[in-house]
């Protein structure tokens, strides 16, 4: 019997891996699926981060995320499109001629162009395409992850508050002021995960940041990638919206989820500067959500041996969460069921932070 | 003027020419232009295939690279002429208004507040059953008082502020209450053809009426009678689902207004007009004329943090208010339509009634005539939904959801306004849920609907 906490994207991957492997799990969630961080993403994948790690963790979640995509019952709408930088600033564009180097080593290399080769772009700077980069629809993923296995999951809506535990190992986990029996829990609650586990006497370095993104009213499909300044980063949706948010770092913590008018304006401005035929275009509609951020910016996946036992979590992802999360699920469940260790579980596991042994990732996008 | 709907290439025209509606802007060459243009042309070419193709058709899934194609064949815009970017700028308001119909201006002239309105002639000016003596006294308020009245649009709740946009110029006000007259509106039910153009609401009947010879009113409370009385048109109401007062119906029975029940309904272009098919009848007439129940306009009073609650004895959503319309929620107040009441004289009394005992003490009266009463003594009785004739049409007219998808998302298990939106795609067309999100939750008996999001208007 295995308690998952959180219906995210990470949660419900776990459930399918599990019930894939004839394993039934209870999920709690305090709302509903993907009210989280998983429902409020711009839904794109990537295999080009800052550390190797994370490069080769891609290299093997993207492609699987790919083949998710052929089989389940809804369809995720997984399309290469390429991530393109338009290099603004001197800063950014060291940054990536430096990762260049590094990508086209590991056979993900992009190739530099000028903007103003690109037809739909009012840029005269450099630019950077990653062509094997992508997008998706975070809540067909989700969603057709559960139709796919609804029928072997419980899903008990309330919020997982209490662990218990008793001589060192897992026993079960309190909601809505009942017992729920289990010597597996699995903490897949985003940017709530530090929260819970704070909570329960447990440290674990994942803070909130909230993040807003925007909707703009459509256009005449043409802005594949997603493309990334300096300031903003935005890209078109199959349905004909520019979707996209503002690039900036705040205070953490579990701020209001409205959006402000200033970013509103910002990421407006940007669009309406970089795109041909957006000059006057209007958002439709903002919201807000938040990255789960760890120190190093990179994902937690595995447990502590100074954790009782039976206790694992999945979360930390700090912005890049929803397209690794079926391989994830993936990972945990060989895990937990038949103890199989990938390697990417000592890469980033939660001892790490203690170790000093951080997995510096610098492109939280 | 009609335009064609993004996916299906439906012949489409506004319903109702309230702002942010379906096409109530169109694109001509890189221009926003309002549109409320009668329609020509009622039918053509249409390509409606149920949107969970997306999900069975394999092909898809082989070469995902097909979407693109079909993205770019899209009836959207090809581009937005540069405009002028926004000045922004804060005004300190103590009490803010929100709306300019009877409780608006009534609230207005009993208070010191600002008033915000996009539309200061509301339905009220076009309503030949209301004309005289009412109709002065409205104006009278706007003459009085036209230094608080902004012709604006209120933008809803920003980290900064609530915002309202005046011309090029964005306010930001912190008001330590504003009074939501936003009102209500009548919204299109369904059944097979709820979307041809001169399918229409009550209010834009009213404000073309000259144009509409013969027509069918779809509509089970007194503003259908109302509105049968105007045009001395049929009702069709579903069967099981009977919101007259008293007063109401013994007036069409006088006057000669027929109301028939019925189980199902379908409608057609014909030589320019519709043909309507009910099971024991057909009609043929220029336009079909809905004011099923009249909705609330929830999206910035729920914007603002007010809760609401599903009100399931009339098959609408109403804020969560008290007699004298103050939101607990929220620490804001709610009068008139905005509330759920229909009548003109129960709509002053409780633009009133947050300044007035007097006023007060009338309007609990008075709405213990109205079907609203069982909201205030909490006595919820389900009925079937107003909006349902019967199975067939459109749930989404800005993203072409049929309600044939909506039946399929529903049987898989996602039975409410949100799962509705994720799996089957309703409330996230240009309109953004306007429409679509309370027609489906009424039929769905959804608790909640979706979070209506900022900016309210497009920005």
């Amino acid at each position: 019997m295995v308690v998952i906490l959180g219906a995210g994207g990470h949660g419900i991957s776990l459930a399918y891996h599990l019930a894939k492997k004839g394993v039934s799990s209870t999920v709690i969630e305090m709302s509903r699926i993907n009210y989280g961080s998983s429902g409020r993403n711009a839904g794109r994948f990537r295999y080009h981060f800052y550390t190797r790690e994370n490069v080769e963790f891609a290299k093997e979640a993207i492609p699987y995320l790919l083949k998710m995509c052929k089989e389940l019952p809804l369809n995720p709408v997984c399309v290469k499109t390429g991530y393109l930088w338009v290099l603004e600033d001197e800063k950014t564009l060291d940054v990536i001629k430096k990762m260049d180097g590094l990508w086209k080593s590991m056979g993900v290399g992009g190739k530099f162009l000028d903007c103003s080769e690109i037809d739909y772009l009012k840029s005269e700077s450099q630019c950077y395409l990653a062509p094997q980069d992508g997008a998706f629809h975070h809540d067909y993923l989700t969603f057709g992850m559960y139709e796919e296995v609804k029928d072997k999951i419980t899903l008990i809506t309330g919020e997982a508050k209490e662990l218990v535990v008793s001589g060192g190992k897992v026993k079960g986990v309190k909601v809505n002021g009942k017992v729920i029996n289990s010597d597996v829990v699995v903490v897949t609650l985003g940017a709530w995960s530090g929260k819970f586990m704070k909570e329960n006497g447990i440290s674990l370095p994942i803070e909130p940041e909230k993040k807003e993104i925007f909707i703009t009213e459509d256009l005449k499909y043409r802005v594949k990638p997603l493309v990334i300044t300096p300031k903003v980063y935005f890209s078109h949706t199959l349905k004909g919206e520019i979707i996209g948010g503002v690039e900036d770092v705040r205070e953490r913590g579990f701020l209001d989820f409205n959006v402000s008018l200033e970013r509103t304006i910002l990421f407006l401005r940007d669009v309406r500067r970089l795109i041909k035929g957006a000059e006057g275009i209007r958002v439709l509609r903002g919201w807000a959500g938040y990255y789960e951020m760890t120190p190093d910016h990179s994902h937690v996946m595995g447990y502590s041996e100074s954790w009782p036992e039976g206790l694992f979590v999945d979360a930390g992802y700090s912005g890049h969460g929803m397209m690794f999360s079926p391989y994830s699920g993936k990972v945990m469940a060989d895990l937990i069921l038949d103890n199989v260790k990938s390697r990417f579980i000592d890469i980033f596991s939660p001892e790490r932070f203690e170790k000093n042994r951080l997995v510096d990732e610098r492109m939280v996008i | 003027m009609e335009v064609r709907s993004k996916r299906h290439n439906r012949v489409r025209a506004p319903f109702d020419c309230e702002r942010g509606l379906p096409y109530t802007e169109i694109n001509i060459d890189g221009k926003i232009v309002e549109n409320c243009e009668p329609p020509t042309k009622f039918h053509g070419l249409s390509f409606p295939l149920s949107g969970m193709y997306l999900h069975r058709v394999k092909l898809l899934r082989t070469f995902p690279w097909l979407l693109e194609k079909v993205a770019e064949r899209m009836n959207v815009p090809e581009g937005y002429s540069t405009v002028e970017d926004y000045r922004v700028e804060r005004v300190n308001v103590d009490t803010l208004i929100i709306g300019s119909g009877l409780s608006g201006l009534t609230a207005l002239s009993k208070s010191k507040a600002m008033l915000v309105t996009n539309d200061l002639y509301t339905d009220l000016f076009d309503d030949p059953l209301n004309q005289g003596e009412l109709l002065g006294k409205v104006k009278d308020i706007i003459k009085h008082n036209e230094g608080r009245i902004i012709q604006g649009d209120f933008l809803g709740k920003f980290t900064e502020g609530f915002a309202v946009r005046t011309g090029k110029k964005l306010v930001l006000v912190s008001p330590s209450r504003v009074i939501f007259a936003v009102g209500g509106r009548y919204l299109p039910p369904i059944f097979e053809g709820n979307d041809y153009p001169n399918v229409i609401s009550r209010r834009l009947y009213l404000r073309r009426r000259s144009a509409y010879k013969k027509v069918v009113v779809l509509g089970s409370s007194d503003d259908a009678i109302k509105t049968g009385l105007v045009s001395g048109g049929k009702i069709l109401t579903p069967r099981g689902v009977r919101l007259f007062s008293r007063r109401y119906l013994e007036l069409a029975e006088t006057r000669g207004v027929e109301i028939e029940e019925v189980d199902y309904l379908k409608v057609k272009p014909r030589d320019g007009k519709l043909f309507v098919e009910w099971n024991s009848g057909n009609l043929l007439v220029d336009a079909v004329v809905f004011a099923p129940v009249k909705q609330p306009r929830l999206e910035p009073i729920a914007n603002a943090g007010c809760e609401y609650r599903f009100y399931p004895n009339m098959g609408l959503y109403v804020p969560e208010h008290e007699m004298d319309g103050y939101m607990r929620s929220c620490g804001h107040f709610v009068v008139g339509g905005a509330r759920g009441i229909l009548d003109e004289e129960t709509s002053m009394l409780s633009g009133e009634a947050p300044f007035s005992a007097e006023a007060l003490s009338t309007l609990a009266s008075h709405l213990k005539e109205t079907p609203l009463h069982e909201y205030y003594t909490r006595n919820f009785v389900s009925v079937k939904s107003p909006y349902y004739y019967s199975p067939g049409g459109y749930a989404c007219f800005c993203e072409d959801v049929l309600w044939s998808d909506v039946e399929q998302v529903m049987k898989m298990g996602y039975d409410n306004v949100e799962l509705t939106k994720r799996v089957g795609g309703i409330g996230l067309g240009e309109c953004q849920g306007k429409v679509c999100t309370y027609v489906t939750g009424s039929i769905l008996s959804s608790q909640r609907l979706i979070t209506f999001r900022s900016p309210l208007y497009p920005m």
